[in-house]
């Protein structure tokens, strides 16, 4: 004791002596005590007992994070929902489909949102996802491509040979094709990794299916569906993707047709989400709820509401499709 | 000679120039801004939290009490390790090659880009922490700003303890005051001024930040709560709010109208900014006051 | 049983607790007064705040690194930093593009800023009556109090549209001869030249108030004797202070840089997001903040391309450090 007594009164401060000491004793302590919190964490796990008479109180508490593409269309079903349900408040939250998925694996959140397939089998097997709804990726243009069609292929063209947001393209009868020299026309892809971007890339093939975006090509990033939209509205002869929905909502865009499927309107895309061969199905993709293992009452009851017919209103509002819509 | 003349005001002319491109920028700004949020600037739309209103967006109430609640969280966190530290840097520590060590590591602190400090916040706080902090909540936006802001507040303490002049505290030794005697009755009371003037202008800088809010936060279209709720997941199988729960913030408001721009128009985030600036210019006319006072004083 | 489990764990933590606090100071309250255990305990409590400090940043710069290891180990430190190739499926990654954008940004920012952040300084210290310079230098910090978010939204909801329809098209006709002010893309004002605006604006009162100080602290000497010479105002403003002050100035300018090169929000907006080295100062790019902060959160469940966007995290920490040594080197050799 006399040791840190001397050499506490120091003026010369703290030598480094003392302070392997102190950080010795510290860390001890610290170690002591964060196996003592840990302890009591696992033997919470272990001993689900305690913890069953707080659920029924938990329950009444929903929270929903995710892919920012399903987040506008939670957000109107939570109130909605809310209205409905007093006495249960249901949060929601952005983050990313991945920042879900993870989410609700570690049950940080009760339900997780993703804009994409999630491999329930192998790659997440403690999840449990709930399809409500469904979207397809169009290609739309504005400016001289109006009009024409195009297929896989030449997209891929497109956003391949692509340089500072702009490709070159040819029109050959109804059909446009990339080209390598004449005139340009500006493209347009996503910023933030999305479910619209990867299953846009996917459906590109190559080396964007595999990096699961399309930023290798050079095409201009925006935000979001609309943003991409906006910027294909504000920009003439451009070329971008986005939902279906956010398409049709723009009187100054026009949807490409693809692979031959020319006449891409709402039923056509319905059909497709249905199983029918009336659009490109590779462009479709599911709008996901997950839930940790299966969901507890409430947790259901959310995801039923969201799968009725009076939900459908919502995701239209949004751009998407319901279930109810194409099942 | 007129050659030089000529030469002088020009330069002469280009301060002037500048200056004036300055101030003019930044009323430009403030007031462009304030145009766009007219629209939608009206009491509903500040005293609505945005689960009360219809659809998306709608209201702010949410996010300016989340802010709130998040600067001070994190100034309450930050202010007694920071201005500790100060303390010991400039009083106790002698060891000249460790302080300098030391002042390296809160030179690197003050300047990490604030999304590094946003993915730590997400990958540490948010999902190693999960059991303690809820994954995204208050709690973990409060202990990323706290990071973020203690290397404000620790620079201007050591400055303000700097600046007490020694005769002071040698009179104090002189009389027989031990050392913590000298600090807490000289040293701090002279200093307090410059170290409360570091804390307010900490609390506008967390209430600005928005990378780091919106990794390790999260968002709420409700006002925040207070009180505790089971839930099984967590230590102890309690959750505290709005501790642990998630929480609103004006930047991210700001952030919602580029992210969804078909749902939350241009004006509302324009609003949301408009108020986010008048809590931070707020905050730093406080400042101003506090340096004022001393000065006259 | 778990309650009782847990009690008892609750009672072993108080125990360890009282333990080390007694450690401290309980025997030596028997044998000092009062007023040494205080003493002692404020040296202890403000070295404890220290150690705090230090512990959270070495365990903050540790995680980020630690973090990022496995990407380095599968693409080699260098690999990942000069090659092109960002490939999630393949897991390849290389962010040559994104550390160009940044840097490109940060130049053109620099060179907007830097002059004009100077002649102001040099009138609020040198031209301007006290009086004066005390009502605009408020001001100026007041755009330190815009939150980048807000600078963000400015530049894309406001600025944009006079970029894309004013600015660049008269830019692009009078210097278009030059291929770095060509208008690559005249239906967008998204890009180096939007992003750096703004960010000129933002590193505007940080490089103006602190080469303030630097030239403030020129000492009065100096300026009387080279004016007592026949120098005129601008030739002593000229080579008597800004060379004295010039190391201040230099540090002013690499804080600005760093400020101006960890910016997230309002780049993400404003740069255009395309994976391309500009080619212009009108071009799009892609800055390494931004592509942390757009694909976190999708990826965020695999291993490889999370520990890929912390590899870029770490290596504009790690750029970060090293101008945090250059500043404090200029700065130490007044």
């Amino acid at each position: 004791m006399n040791l840190f007594k001397k050499l506490f009164n120091d003026e010369a401060g703290v030598s480094p002596i003392v302070a392997t000491l102190v950080l010795v004793v510290v860390a001890i302590a610290g170690a002591a005590a964060v196996g003592t919190i840990m302890g009591s964490f696992s033997s919470d796990v272990s001993d689900s007992a305690s913890a069953g008479d707080a659920t029924s109180a938990a329950s009444t508490e929903l929270l929903i994070a995710g892919s920012t593409t399903v987040q506008p269309v939670s957000e109107l079903l939570a109130e909605a929902y809310m209205a409905d349900h007093s006495g249960i408040k249901v949060t929601v939250q952005g983050g990313g489909s991945g920042a879900g998925i993870t989410s609700t694996k570690l049950d940080i959140i009760d339900i997780g949102a993703a804009s994409k397939d999630v491999d329930t089998v192998n790659e997440y097997p403690s999840l449990q996802k709930h399809q409500i709804g469904g979207s397809a990726v169009v290609v739309i243009t504005n400016g001289v491509l109006e009009g024409y069609n195009t297929t896989q292929s030449e997209l891929f063209a497109i956003y391949d040979n692509c340089t500072s947001g702009k490709s070159y393209y040819a029109i050959s009868g109804n059909n446009f094709t990339s080209a390598t020299s004449g005139t340009q026309i500006t493209v347009f892809q996503r910023s933030e990794a999305s479910g619209t971007e990867e299953t846009f890339a996917k459906y590109l093939g190559g080396d964007f299916e595999d990096a699961k975006d399309v930023d290798e090509s050079e095409a201009i990033g925006a935000v979001g569906n609309a943003g991409v939209l906006a910027a294909v509205e504000d920009t003439t002869d451009s070329l971008g993707f986005v939902d279906f929905g956010f398409a049709v909502s723009s009187e100054t865009v026009t949807i490409v047709g693809v692979d031959g499927y020319n006449d891409v309107d709402e039923d056509a895309v319905l059909d497709c989400l249905a199983g029918e061969d009336t659009y490109q199905e590779d462009l479709t993709r599911p709008l996901n709820y997950l839930t940790n293992g299966n969901p507890s009452t409430v947790e259901q009851s959310f995801i039923n509401f969201a799968m009725s017919p009076a939900a459908t209103e919502y995701f239209e509002e949004v751009g998407y499709f319901s279930i109810i819509d194409f099942s | 000679m007129n050659h030089r003349k000529a030469k002088e005001s020009f330069y002469i002319f280009l301060c002037y120039f500048s200056a004036v491109l300055a101030t003019l920028a930044l009323f430009g700004i403030l007031g462009k801004i304030a145009l766009e949020a007219l629209p939608s600037l009206n009491l509903e739309f500040l005293l609505t939290p945005e689960n009360e209103a219809e659809g998306f967006g709608g209201g702010i109430a949410n996010a300016i009490v989340g802010t709130i609640l998040l600067s001070l969280l994190s100034t309450i966190f930050a202010s007694p390790i920071a201005v500790g530290t100060a303390i010991y840097m400039q009083r106790y520590a002698k060891n000249a090659r460790l302080v300098k060590s030391f002042s390296f590591i809160i030179d690197v602190l003050s300047g990490t880009p604030s999304i590094v400090l946003g993915i730590f916040g997400l990958m540490f706080l948010v999902y190693y922490m999960r059991f303690i902090t809820g994954g995204f909540s208050l709690i973990s936006g409060a202990i990323a700003l706290t990071i973020l802001i203690l290397p404000v507040i620790e620079r201007s303490a050591e400055e303000a303890i700097k600046s007490v002049p020694a005769e002071l505290e040698d009179a104090s030794y002189a009389l027989g005051a031990t050392k913590w005697e000298t600090i807490s009755k000289i040293t701090l009371p002279n200093a307090t001024t410059g170290i409360v003037t570091g804390i307010v202008l900490s609390i506008g800088r967390a209430a600005e930040e928005s990378a780091v809010v919106v990794l390790t936060a999260g968002y709420s279209q409700f006002m925040p709560e207070f009180g505790v709720a089971a839930k099984e997941s967590m230590l102890f199988g309690i959750r505290i709010s709005p501790l642990q729960n998630l929480v609103a913030s004006l930047p991210i408001t700001v952030y919602h109208s580029f992210e969804f721009p078909s749902m939350v128009s241009p004006s509302e985030g324009f609003a949301a900014a408009f108020v986010l600036i008048v809590i931070v210019m707020v905050i730093n006319a406080i400042t101003r006051l506090i340096v004022w006072r001393r000065r006259i004083g | 049983m778990n309650d009782k489990r847990r009690l008892l764990q609750i009672i072993n933590l108080a125990f360890i607790s009282s333990a080390v606090f007694a450690t401290f100071f309980g025997s030596n309250a028997q044998e000092s007064n009062k007023r040494a255990l205080y003493n002692r305990s404020a040296n202890l409590i403000f070295f404890v705040c220290t150690i705090v400090v230090a512990f959270i940043v070495i365990f903050f710069i540790g995680f980020i690194f630690y973090t990022a290891l496995p990407v380095f180990q599968s693409q080699g430190l260098i690999n990942f930093i000069i090659t092109d190739e960002w490939n999630y499926g393949k897991n390849i990654y290389g962010i040559r593009t994104f550390i160009a954008g940044t840097v490109i940004m940060t130049v053109v920012t620099l060179i907007m800023a830097v002059p004009i952040s100077i002649f102001t300084a040099i009138f609020l210290s040198e031209i301007a009556s006290p009086r004066l310079a005390s009502t605009i230098r408020p001001f100026i910090e007041l755009l330190v109090g815009i939150p980048s978010v807000v600078y963000g939204i400015f530049g894309l909801f406001v600025l944009e549209n006079i970029f894309q329809n004013h600015i660049e098209p008269v830019l692009a006709s009078l210097l278009g001869f030059i291929p770095i002010f060509v208008d690559v893309n005249p239906q967008s004002g998204l890009g180096v030249l939007l992003a750096s605006t703004v960010l000129a604006i933002m590193v505007f009162p940080t490089i103006t108030t602190i080469s303030e100080n630097a030239i403030r602290s020129v000492s009065v000497e100096n300026r009387h004797a080279s004016l007592s010479l026949g120098a005129n105002r601008w030739e002593t403003i000229r080579n008597v202070v800004l060379p004295a002050a010039s190391s201040g100035i230099m540090t002013a300018v690499v804080l600005g840089m760093m400020r101006a090169m960890g910016e997230t929000m309002a780049i993400v907006m404003l740069l255009g997001n395309s994976k391309t080295i500009p080619s212009s100062v009108m071009g799009p790019g892609y800055a390494m903040t931004s592509k942390i902060l757009n694909d976190i959160g999708h990826h965020f469940s695999e291993e490889g391309p999370r520990a890929a966007l912390f590899g870029i995290a770490a290596v504009l920490f790690a750029i970060e450090i090293g101008f945090v040594a250059v500043s404090r080197y200029l700065g130490g050799r007044k």
